[in-house]
């Protein structure tokens, strides 16, 4: 089911061509973008990846994560007060990272307040 | 005696992924990494049939007649290539001290840093530079003492030592540490060896070779909301702990030398 909050936050940075709203404590993708091109094995793949990344293992415990290659940025956010609540988002390079984060923490934040 | 670094270096080149073009030219050097000298010379150094390349940066340009690994013979440069105006036309060899010196000054002026270096290649004319000796591209790196073998992930820590309070650097199969914080180094240490691991096995499930470029900042990953960002590159590593608000600058900085 699309969101209107992805969709908004997707026309803000249109570097950004795919996000999803996702459970990683159920390992369920639970929203995208109207866009986003990805089939269900794919979407759960994301999810399965967002949730080991942000998993606490060796001394680490990361509240968010950026994952930067030369073809894209994937930018992992998790909900301040829902901790399982998290927004996956698939980034070209060129991505304005700093005013993407803080607009994606915001969409995510009423994401996790309404779920 | 067979120089095996030499050969590396010319396989990597010669076996580089995807090359990115700008306007139709191919793009050698973003300004920053590789340095543009070092990739104008191993451009040289990696063309064995006989071409006419064309370097670029900005409004300066440089077209030249290479082949065998050699500068035959320089055949036009823009105006404000000023050295390059004596050796014009005329067949190149390491035994005329002056030309040699004089297409050096031009290649320096030509890669100022941070200017983006393209190439365009064609075929010369079928009269060009027949009886020149030529100037290999190792003999003007070795003048110019260009480091063919610089590490861009070296060059992304030392970016970022503003930023980080504790950094370690995994080259040539050992780990090089630099903190002010010796204890915080020792906490960096068990993490550094998980994540440089679970980097390996994301290369190899991605089934991409270990040289290409990838970033991953871990945000308030340690129990004291400090913030991980781990760097890998041409089978090189380097992890370092930073306040989270430095995520915007280090990331700036990986684009800088790791985005042509």
């Amino acid at each position: 089911m699309p969101s209107e909050d992805l969709d908004l936050l997707q026309r803000q940075f249109p570097d950004c061509t795919t996000l999803a709203f996702a459970d990683i404590g159920a390992g369920m993708v639970l929203v995208t973008n109207s866009d986003a091109a990805l089939e269900q094995h794919a979407l759960n793949r994301l999810c399965a990846e967002a949730a080991a990344t942000l998993a606490a293992q060796g001394g680490l415990s990361p509240q968010a994560a950026m994952i930067c290659t030369a073809d894209e940025i994937r930018v992992i956010l998790r909900a301040d007060k829902h901790p399982d609540d998290v927004l996956i988002c698939i980034c070209s390079p060129s991505l304005d990272l700093p005013a993407f984060r803080a607009a994606a923490q915001a969409t995510l934040g009423r994401l996790a307040a309404a779920d | 005696m067979t120089d095996i670094g030499s050969i590396l270096r010319k396989l990597s080149v010669l076996g580089a992924e995807r090359p990115i073009f700008r306007e139709g030219l191919r793009v050698l050097s973003n300004g920053v990494y590789p340095p543009p000298l070092a990739a104008l010379l191993a451009e040289v150094d990696t063309t064995i049939l006989k071409r006419q390349l064309e370097f670029q940066t900005g409004d300066s340009r440089l077209v030249m007649t290479v082949a065998g690994r050699r500068i035959l013979v320089l055949n036009s440069a823009s105006p404000d290539l000023v050295a390059a105006g004596a050796p014009l036309g005329q067949p190149l060899s390491p035994d005329d001290g002056s030309a040699f010196e004089a297409l050096a000054e031009a290649l320096v002026a030509l890669c100022a840093p941070e200017r983006v270096l393209t190439v365009d290649c064609s075929h010369p004319d079928a009269s060009a530079s027949a009886a020149s000796v030529g100037i290999s591209g190792e003999a003007l790196a070795e003048m110019l003492m260009v480091d063919p073998s610089s590490s861009p992930v070296q060059m992304f820590i030392e970016a970022c030592e503003p930023q980080y309070s504790a950094c370690l650097f995994w080259s040539g199969g050992a780990w090089i540490g630099h903190a002010d914080d010796q204890a915080l180094l020792a906490r960096l240490r068990p993490i550094a060896e998980a994540q440089r691991q679970r980097m390996q096995s994301a290369y190899r499930s991605a089934d991409q070779s270990g040289e290409a470029p990838r970033l991953i900042i871990l945000e308030k990953a340690l129990a004291d909301e400090g913030s991980v960002s781990a760097a890998w590159a041409n089978d090189e590593f380097a992890i370092f702990v930073h306040a989270p608000e430095d995520c915007a600058a280090i990331h700036a900085a990986w684009r800088r030398i790791f985005t042509l």
